[in-house]
């Protein structure tokens, strides 16, 4: 599916594209970090 | 991955079915039959989740409970708070005792209008102990009850169970994909509470 839009598109398109995949992402992990979570507890790993 | 091996059952699992009644017979709890498919639930690699199924007699006018737990054991959860009034982080970590791996409620009635209350996650409420967290106001007990309910380990449901008029009844509890591979007996475990309900359990 990535080869097939990779043809599709030009070089500059995908390069957006992807700039916009990275700030999505940021986007997500920011919000993460600012809103309140439902739930104040989370397992801890590597016990 | 998960255990690929056959186990008898889920979770250290005690399915306890539960009958209240206001004015049953003494000799309720020996009337009453159950049989409970599937008696093994392969846990392999394709697992996710299943649905027990649970039938029996029981003597009319009962209200059916039923209820699947697992192993009571420690727990050590990671405890969020902010970071320079700001970022939401892991801080500290908080220790629990007595903590149930599943805990699965199903009633035919909810269980405040049939005086089952303890028998939902109240109980869970009320064994576990806290051993050690931060020093906050945080309702530890109702975070890890809200935690495992989002991953579906917890659960208190009225519904999903038929109750025909003489006294047959249905149960379908869907068991979460989390569950730990374990074994387990079954048992019958018959008392009577201070209401003078007659109550069986499964084990």
């Amino acid at each position: 599916m990535g080869t097939h839009l990779g043809r599709k598109l030009k070089a500059d398109q995908l390069k957006i594209l992807l700039a916009t995949l990275v700030l999505v992402v940021m986007g997500k992990i920011l919000y993460d970090l600012l809103a309140r979570p439902d739930v104040l507890l989370a397992y801890a790993g590597g016990h | 991955m998960r255990c690929a091996t056959i186990m008898q059952f889920v979770a250290a699992a005690a399915l306890a079915v539960t009958l209240c009644a206001a004015s049953l017979p003494a000799h309720a709890a020996e009337s009453v039959e159950l049989s409970v498919k599937p008696a093994d639930i392969n846990i392999s690699a394709s697992y996710r989740g299943t649905v027990m199924h649970v039938e029996g007699l029981a003597p009319t006018g009962s209200e059916i409970v039923a209820r699947f737990t697992g192993a009571a054991a420690d727990l050590a959860l990671r405890q969020k708070g902010k970071v320079f009034g700001l970022l939401w982080m892991n801080l500290g970590t908080v220790h629990l005792h007595n903590v149930p791996s599943v805990f699965l409620v199903a009633s035919s009635r909810p269980l405040d209008q049939i005086n089952g209350s303890e028998l939902g996650l109240a109980a869970v409420r009320g064994s576990m102990q806290v051993l050690e967290q931060k020093p906050d106001s945080l309702d530890v007990p109702a975070e890890l009850i809200k935690l495992k309910q989002q991953d579906g380990l917890y659960r208190e449901s009225a519904g999903g169970i038929t109750v025909a008029d003489n006294g047959s009844f249905a149960v379908n509890l869907p068991i979460p994909s989390r569950c730990r591979p374990a074994r387990t007996r079954l048992r019958y475990l018959p008392c009577a509470t201070a209401a003078s309900a007659a109550v069986l359990r499964l084990r």
